[in-house]
């Protein structure tokens, strides 16, 4: 804010209104550099499940760049300094939930910034840094793993709630309304093969004149060879469906039934990475060697146990374009292998009842 | 359309399942598979060996009228392929039960194993597993259809001679 804006704020402050300059000054706040590089930073911010990380994606998303006064334009300017500052990965990045895939400018644990004397430096200089004891060093770095670790369980407790519901059940659905789709969709295919079997054991020479002898007047020389085609055609179709949905929704469902029985070993075990991430720095803080190319190294976000991202991002496997377009003709050609087949056991029935082909 | 085409048709269905499906997901249905066939195999097996204990024959008489419905009327079929045709329905059923009941209870205790983690697994290993699934799904399913032809109102088709070396009919 430069000295004329400062005054006007001096002015308001007094009484005046000075709405139109904090107007004005929003073109002003959208065209900074602060805003430029938060903008751009909360993309890749997005894609971190750590709190930090997405507590700045939110306070993005939820800022409303509309100052009616000069002090809301003033507090909001600093608030997007301070949000671009720590946009930046160094300040957000938890490295217990490291995506494995994650490429980016920071690869060390060392680049990765502490409070230290009421300031923000990275570990590697606190690790050099002669002023402070090597033991006030180690508390400083296990209360801000204790933060990690926090962040991690947090996590680990949005999967348990998140596979709580089932991979497929739309927002507002209960377990067992999807559940009851899906038990009514495999017994609708199974009714349907069922059915058919029937019809080919029953004895029923009239209905089967027509695969020796197909006469275009008589609806059983369409029926006897539509049913078996529309059958067959909807059978592949539900099992590249079924295969498709088990190969998307694998990483959540093994999390699922996991997580139901073992959810204290995964405490437990993101405890113990932690215990290995704090001994790893303090071997680095003794011995004043700076961390290099480590930042995956202690991530837990994929590990022997689950995997942390699939579980939280299970919402947009239904969205996924396959998915839609497999469900969309598992409908339609169930819905035409249905009709086909009442109409063929309707004269099926028809043609033992009369004795006759129709 | 014969039994021969039918059965081909269905073979991708089976065989495919096993390639493309998760593992987790193959060892499952594979387990249930397996609790579903073990006492229809043992049964096949004692009666295979053991042909004095004319097991199929008891377990045909007994469970006659579970079938009978569906054939009972044929005077073309004799006193032993009814015998014959109610034992393989027999094994049908207790298959479909026992894999109800496998499924339910292996559905509460398998977790398997995790997917995120790569490890290589061998070639031999894959068709292994793809094997077993196909053997006890399509295996149990050919067996079965081509020992009930006689109900199917078409022929047996290029398979014959395998299928009468299973069953031959009229015997």
């Amino acid at each position: 804010m430069d000295g004329q804006l400062k005054f006007y704020l001096l002015a308001e402050t007094g009484g005046w209104d000075c709405s139109a300059y904090a107007f004005a000054y929003r073109t002003t706040i959208l065209q900074s550099d602060a805003y430029q590089v938060l903008s751009l930073n909360v993309l890749q911010a997005k894609k971190h499940l750590s709190t930090i990380a997405q507590d700045i994606v939110n306070q993005y998303e939820n800022m409303k760049i509309e100052p009616k006064t000069l002090s809301e334009a003033f507090v909001l300017e600093t608030k997007i300094e301070y949000l671009a500052l720590h946009s930046f990965p160094e300040f957000y990045l938890n490295p217990l939930a490291i995506d494995p895939n994650y490429n980016s400018e920071v690869t060390s644990i060392g680049e990765l910034m502490f409070d230290f004397k009421g300031r923000e430096v990275p570990l590697n200089q606190i690790i050099l840094d002669d002023t402070v004891s090597l033991e006030d060093k180690k508390e400083l770095v296990d209360r801000k793993l204790d933060d990690f670790l926090g962040d991690m369980n947090n996590l680990v407790s949005i999967s348990i709630q998140t596979v709580q519901k089932r991979a497929f059940a739309k927002e507002n659905e209960k377990n067992s309304q999807e559940l009851f789709s899906t038990l009514l969709g495999i017994f609708s295919f199974v009714v349907m093969q069922v059915i058919f079997f029937f019809m080919l054991v029953i004895d029923n020479p009239f209905y089967y004149a027509s695969y020796y002898d197909p006469q275009p007047q008589y609806v059983t020389s369409y029926t006897v060879f539509m049913l078996p085609i529309s059958i067959l055609l909807f059978d592949v179709i539900y099992s590249l469906f079924h295969i498709h949905k088990a190969r998307i929704s694998e990483p959540f469902m093994y999390a699922r039934r996991f997580l139901k029985r073992y959810q204290q070993q995964v405490y437990d075990d993101i405890l113990n990475k932690k215990r290995d991430l704090y001994d790893y720095i303090c071997g680095a803080i003794n011995t004043k060697i700076i961390l290099k190319d480590d930042i995956k190294d202690f991530s837990k976000l994929s590990s022997s146990y689950i995997d942390f991202k699939e579980v939280i991002n299970v919402s947009s496997l239904k969205e996924r374009k396959s998915y839609r377009i497999l469900q969309a003709l598992t409908y339609v050609f169930g819905t035409i292998a249905w009709i086909v087949l009442i109409i063929s056991l309707s004269v099926f029935i028809i043609s033992k009842a009369f004795g006759g082909r129709i | 359309m014969t039994l021969s085409l039918i059965l081909i048709l269905l073979l991708p269905l089976l065989l495919f399942l096993p390639i493309f499906l998760p593992r987790n997901k193959t060892r499952f249905y594979t387990i249930c598979a397996t609790l579903a066939a073990a006492p229809i195999l043992v049964l096949y097996l004692l009666n295979l060996f053991f042909p004095s204990l004319q097991l199929q024959e008891r377990i045909g008489n007994t469970f006659f009228v579970f079938s009978a419905f569906l054939y009972a009327n044929r005077v073309e079929l004799s006193q032993a392929e009814m015998v014959h045709l109610s034992c393989n329905f027999f094994y049908l059923y207790s298959y479909i039960l026992v894999y109800i009941l496998s499924y339910i209870v292996v559905k509460l205790l398998f977790i398997g194993q995790n997917p995120a983690i790569q490890k290589p697994i061998s070639t031999i290993r894959k068709v292994f597993d793809a094997l077993l699934f196909f053997v006890l799904t399509y295996g149990i399913l050919f067996f079965f259809l081509v020992d009930i032809r006689i109900l199917f109102p078409f022929g047996d088709g290029f398979l014959s001679p395998l299928m009468n070396m299973i069953y031959r009919i009229g015997r």
